[in-house]
């Protein structure tokens, strides 16, 4: 299943790699790709964002524990992780300084993304938001060269 | 995690056990979070060929928690430190804070 990815939104995303030291990010929708700019396979990506919702999960199985951020250095990279409420922004940078300018980013960047998303995600004007949102299987769009593929289907 | 001291709160990783003067409850909070955090940093880190981080971080609304190594390896019983907070701080600053402990 394709999904449409508007330029503006792809666009909002990809000025975030002029930031700082940014080696690449990904956006998603719950455990789903939206844009993957990684230096990665498709496939890594993919489990990236597994591994990332396991660890938000296992953090929240306790009860109401609610992660908004992970964030972890590598020898060579560090991985920022930011969730808002049902999508998730992962920026690889080099650079730990820049950690809370890219937090800040990253946050504002998904915060004012949320009604090009929520129109992506349900092009008949139903809100992503809560529970009943529409699953993203159900999305409609043609195949062009914006398009990007939803690998998995929560 | 509602036992979290809203002052900053150290911890000393050494020989593979977590060392504080705080109460042994927040010992125990903190080492189940950072076994969690150090567990899926591994599996991140392996996914995308990273190997295992020296450091990670996680932060609720009202909560923030990190570690970090000193520098002699990533494993079980390297040395580190770690801390936690009751409220939403930097992650650099809680970080430099963390990596300082050592001197």
């Amino acid at each position: 299943m394709a999904a449409n990815i508007p330029p503006s939104l792809r666009s909002a995303f990809e000025r975030l790699k002029n930031a700082g030291a940014v080696n690449g990010l990904l956006l998603a929708w719950r455990r789903q790709v939206l844009i993957n700019l990684l230096p990665f396979e498709e496939f890594r990506a993919e489990r990236l964002l597994q591994e990332i919702h396991d660890a938000r999960d296992h953090f929240a199985s306790g009860g109401d524990r609610d992660i908004k951020t992970l964030w972890f250095g590598y020898d060579t990279v560090h991985v920022l992780v930011v969730f808002w409420q049902q999508t998730t922004l992962v920026i690889l940078h080099t650079r730990a300084e820049e950690a809370d300018f890219l937090h800040r980013t990253a946050q504002t960047c998904l915060e004012d993304a949320q009604l090009l998303i929520d129109s992506l995600l349900n092009p008949s004007g139903e809100s992503a938001a809560g529970e009943s949102a529409a699953p993203a299987g159900e999305m409609t769009g043609d195949s062009s060269s914006k398009t990007n593929f939803l690998g998995r289907i929560a | 995690m509602s036992a979290a001291a809203v002052s900053l709160t150290n911890f000393i990783l050494k020989n593979g056990a977590v060392e504080s003067g705080a109460g042994q409850t927040l010992v125990d909070a903190f080492a189940a979070d950072f076994q969690g955090l150090r567990h899926f940093g591994a599996k991140i880190g392996e996914t995308l060929d990273l190997g295992s981080p020296w450091t990670g971080t996680l932060q609720e609304d009202d909560f923030t928690l990190a570690y970090g190594y000193f520098g002699e390896g990533t494993g079980a019983e390297d040395p580190g430190a770690g801390a936690l907070i009751g409220k939403k701080v930097l992650l650099y600053e809680l970080l430099t804070k963390i990596t300082t402990q050592e001197a």
